[in-house]
């Protein structure tokens, strides 16, 4: 397997794992995904120790795919527990979604995106599995994960570098 | 022959600076982007549900956005917690500033001091030190959202003039 892949898919499965821990998010906030894109960069350098300097190119191919990796794994716990428990967000959220709506009476658009909402939320009740939410559960999560994978390689090649060159 | 110094700057420097202001125009139409996404419920009020939903989980997989520790408005709350506000309003700064001041961009150090005091309030918030504060989450967010995005410029920055200098070359 190639050397970029390994470690960007070992901290991306990482990184997804720890996001289903309760709490965690409380403490690690937007942190996560930053820093398992510089774990992943990290074990890419330990792996080449010939290495002397990680281009930032090459930092943001591996956050990029350690955030695609993260996403995907994600994504997938998701679904998997959404199945299992045949409930998510979306089940909790919709009756609040839905008092807005007939509040502020916001028009014929608005109707439409709460009945495919109650669709979403119908699916999930029944079957545990709704391919609409999927869909935007892995569309959502690899945005984010990918913007902040980007970042953090950016960052952890600098900080790598910038180490090297003091260490040498 | 007489060798005069030239008026005109070097044409790498021209293509870097040209660079330079590019990066940080886009730098902030992003921050501005990512801003207006999640205080939009607190701006646009009117939206439809499946687009606060769409909104609220983009913005999910980085923020826990426990409503009892994210910023209200007019009884509207945004859509990431005050830590996390603090930080992209910090980094707007940070863009703003560095596309119409010179400042210098931080060293790895001042990166890990701006680090230190979020960190210390994640720890203690988290013990029960001290309660949960808004206004100290958003404040070490600031801190450390300013800092962190100079460094990134600085990096961003460094990597297109690098290609920009070797493509004239």
């Amino acid at each position: 397997m190639n050397k970029k892949y390994l470690p960007a898919l070992v901290c991306g499965f990482g990184g997804a794992v720890l996001t289903t821990i309760p709490g965690m998010e409380n403490i690690a906030c937007c942190l996560l995904t930053p820093v398992a894109a510089g774990a992943s960069i990290f074990l890419y350098k330990k792996s080449q120790p010939d290495l002397l300097k990680i281009g930032t190119g090459t930092g943001v191919i591996l956050g990029l795919l350690t955030a695609i990796f993260a996403a995907l794994f994600a994504s997938c716990f998701e679904i998997i527990i959404t199945y299992i428990t045949k409930t998510s967000d979306l089940v909790t959220s919709i009756p609040q979604a839905e008092s807005v709506v007939k509040d502020m009476n916001l028009g014929p658009a608005a109707k439409e995106s709460i009945e495919l909402l109650k669709r979403m939320v119908a699916d999930i009740q029944s079957n545990g599995f709704s391919i609409l939410y999927a869909f935007l559960i892995t569309v959502t999560n690899l945005i984010t994960y990918s913007i902040f994978g980007i970042l953090g390689g950016v960052i952890a090649t600098a900080i790598l570098n910038k180490k090297n060159i003091n260490s040498v | 022959m007489l060798l005069t110094k030239s008026k005109n700057p070097p044409i790498t420097v021209i293509a870097s600076n040209y660079t330079s202001f590019l990066i940080k125009i886009i730098m902030i139409s992003l921050m501005f982007i990512w801003i207006l996404g999640f205080l939009q419920p607190i701006l646009f009020t009117e939206s439809d549900s499946l687009t606060n939903y769409f909104l609220k989980r983009i913005y999910s997989p980085v923020c826990h956005q426990e409503s009892s520790k994210c910023i209200n408005i007019a009884n509207h709350s945004m859509l990431v917690c005050a830590r996390c506000a603090g930080i992209y309003f910090g980094a707007l700064v940070a863009a703003i500033t560095a596309l119409l001041f010179q400042i210098p961009y931080p060293k790895l150090k001042y990166l890990l001091i701006a680090l230190l005091p979020l960190f210390f309030d994640v720890i203690f918030s988290s013990i029960g030190i001290y309660s949960y504060s808004k206004i100290l989450a958003c404040g070490t967010g600031i801190i450390f959202g300013y800092i962190v995005f100079l460094f990134l410029l600085n990096e961003i920055e460094n990597f297109f003039t690098l290609k920009s200098i070797k493509r004239n070359e």
